[in-house]
């Protein structure tokens, strides 16, 4: 069976005159509540949370547009369908830039996209003449097939080759088999030339070549999903804005780095931060904080316990562990409970890389509880789904009644997610006073989310149920506000530059 | 090995014992017992006159997989020659020899070899496949073109 409807579309794929998809059936997720945290509410008086518009297509979807381009382009080069998409895939797609270069020097950029002027006809030759180079076929009873450049083969090596070429995906502009011959394969040859299912995969590469080319159109990162997206978001605000976008699939994730949801951090921060934890210098940072070296042999030694006496076990060296002075020369001189000012270079360096740890254990840790929340939610979902079960079977409510309890989960991952984040980005703020509202912002946040969290784990009753139902929907509610309000305050640090870092951005 | 890779070797052979070009020679490896072995063939390319590689026949194996001519064959000279395209294992590194660029399945014995010929003095300095031979190449072509005077005399055939 194959795996597009093509019976309508794919008469433009060799005709082109088709006039059933022009108007596209697109799943526009700006009109829905679903996009919330981007486009938010029409009270908002920032403009530029607006300016993300994202569309999540269907292959299906990509393919009436790409119908409509090669259209379009074709209304000033009237060529075939066939040129026209060969001399698209040729220049990435940028209609204009082709046109005006297409119309200055036809047969220049023609030759550059092995496009051939002239078209042979789609049938097969049968002549005692020819001979096909690759398997050696010769005869009458052979179907013979050529290109306009007249390079006979016969149809089993053809679609061998075009077969290999096509599993390989390598790319959709395939060139004629002769040797140093560079007239490319157009699309209803290919459809001539092989069966249903390989024409889908050629299909396949052509909308993978398109979206690969074009920068408003990126992949659904998620496992197992297969589909387009479409944003207007420009590289250039990714300074300001998360891209943050909405798969059909259910996937959230940021157009511009193609990671999983990182608002209110922007790409730069969230780049720099898994490169912080995945970074050794940490482990570095440790070493140097917990742990001394012999003063004979240089071994690193971490003190685990017991008195100040070591003896290292590698080299049998003893030394006092606070002043790493010789423990002969210091058990009868015993000066280590007299303080010495700190001041030896060393002791500066070991106690400012304490700090910095310190620091980053801070965030990181907080970070990494919210990470390991979101994945308790997981189990947390399917508790409440049991919950839901019971509290339907022991009470007259109906399921949608209780859907609540599901919409509070999915708005504290919601909310965990965006608080993950903060302390990424506040690992790369700078200490000052303009801080003070975000780390306001940012723990009415979590103080909420922690209540949310508590209450959804409660144990409902019937009998207690029409309360809690209550206690859950406004605090939602809240949450829900508060991480808006969070949201759009850093948005608006970035836009009026109000944020410092510590880190080159 | 599949039928149409057979097929066309037998062909490749046979139109190779018709016509090839001069100072060339290809033959399918024989094995111990006797028999022919199509997918291993020992080649031998002489270098262009009027060029420092005159005088040399450069011994190169050609390897077929059981794809072909789906798939190129794999081109290692033995011993490894000298070269700024040619790995310290001996494959060569040329374009009309990978899958992923130039190997269309109509590219003949004949037109291989000759490619690999005319690479011999006109090396890719894009691709670089073993770095004494490149840097040398890039930095002192004095040095460059007396080692391969060198080379040419080593690869003299005695007979």
């Amino acid at each position: 069976m194959s795996q597009y409807d093509y019976d309508s579309q794919m008469a433009s794929w060799s005709d082109y005159d088709s006039e059933n998809y022009s108007q596209e059936e697109e799943y526009d997720y700006d009109d829905n509540t679903s996009s919330q945290f981007i486009d938010n509410q029409n009270t908002t008086t920032d403009h530029h949370l607006k300016e993300i518009d994202f569309t999540s297509l269907t292959k299906d979807q990509i393919l009436a547009r790409m119908t409509k381009i090669v259209e379009n382009t074709n209304q000033f080069l009237e060529l075939s369908f066939d040129q026209v998409l060969l001399l698209l895939l040729n220049n990435s797609w940028k209609q204009e830039s082709l046109i005006e270069k297409y119309l200055e020097a036809p047969s220049k950029i023609a030759a550059e996209a092995g496009v051939s002027l002239k078209i042979a006809p789609l049938e097969y030759k049968h002549s005692p003449d020819l001979f096909c180079p690759i398997m050696c076929e010769e005869g009458e009873d052979v179907d013979f097939f050529a290109l306009s450049c007249g390079h006979y083969y016969c149809k089993d090596c053809y679609s061998t080759y075009l077969k290999f070429k096509i599993t390989e995906k390598e790319s959709p502009m395939i060139k004629c088999p002769e040797h140093k011959c560079s007239y490319n394969i157009g699309t209803s040859e290919i459809k001539f030339l092989l069966d249903q299912n390989l024409y889908d995969s050629y299909i396949d590469l052509l909308i993978e070549n398109f979206v690969n080319s074009n920068e408003h159109y990126c992949w659904c990162p998620a496992p197992n999903c297969t589909n387009p997206m479409t944003c207007s978001f420009s590289p250039s605000s990714s300074k300001y804005i998360v891209p943050t976008v909405l798969c059909k699939c259910g996937y959230k994730f940021c157009f511009g780095c193609k990671r999983q949801n990182h608002q209110p951090a922007i790409c730069k921060i969230a780049e720099l931060w898994e490169l912080k934890c995945k970074d050794d210098s940490e482990t570095a940072h440790w070493i140097v904080s917990n742990t001394k070296e012999c003063p004979g042999c240089k071994a690193t030694i971490e003190k685990n316990g017991g008195c100040n006496h070591m003896t290292c076990k590698k080299c049998r060296h003893e030394f006092c562990w606070i002043c790493k002075g010789n423990w002969k020369l210091h058990k009868d001189n015993y000066n280590c409970n007299r303080y010495v000012a700190s001041g030896t270079e060393e002791d500066q360096k070991v106690s400012k890389s304490r700090e910095s740890l310190e620091r980053y254990l801070h965030y990181y840790n907080r970070f990494n509880n919210h990470e390991q929340s979101i994945q308790l939610t997981k189990k947390l979902i399917k508790i409440t789904e049991q919950n839901v079960e019971s509290v339907q079977l022991n009470s007259s409510l109906s399921w949608i009644e209780v859907m609540f309890l599901h919409d509070a989960v999915n708005i504290l991952s919601e909310c965990r997610n965006t608080l993950k984040w903060t302390y990424a980005f506040a690992f790369f703020l700078k200490k000052d006073n303009l801080n003070i509202m975000f780390e306001d912002n940012q723990s009415d946040l979590e103080r909420s989310v922690e209540q949310l969290n508590e209450i959804v784990e409660s144990k409902i009753s019937p009998e207690n149920i029409i309360q809690t139902k209550e206690k859950i929907l406004s605090l939602s509610s809240y949450v829900s506000k508060r991480n808006e309000i969070l949201l759009n305050d850093t948005l608006k640090g970035y836009l009026e530059d109000r944020w410092v870092f510590n880190a080159e951005l | 090995m599949s039928g149409i890779c057979k097929n066309r070797l037998m062909e490749e052979r046979k139109q190779w014992r018709k016509d090839h070009p001069f100072g060339f020679y290809a033959k399918p490896s024989k094995a111990t017992d006797g028999t022919l072995n199509l997918l291993e063939w020992e080649c031998g390319i002489p270098g262009k006159p009027k060029t420092p590689w005159e005088g040399g026949v450069y011994k190169i194996a050609l390897t077929f997989p059981e794809e072909y001519p789906t798939k190129p064959p794999k081109c290692k000279f033995t011993p490894p020659l000298f070269h700024p395209n040619v790995f310290p294992s001996g494959t060569v590194c040329l374009s009309i020899l990978n899958e992923d660029k130039g190997w269309k399945p109509s590219i003949t014995l004949k037109q291989i070899l000759l490619g690999v010929q005319d690479l011999l003095n006109d090396p890719n300095n894009s691709d670089p496949a073993q770095s004494e031979a490149y840097h040398m190449f890039k930095n002192n072509k004095v040095a460059y073109e007396k080692k391969i005077l060198q080379q040419a005399r080593d690869h003299t055939p005695t007979d």
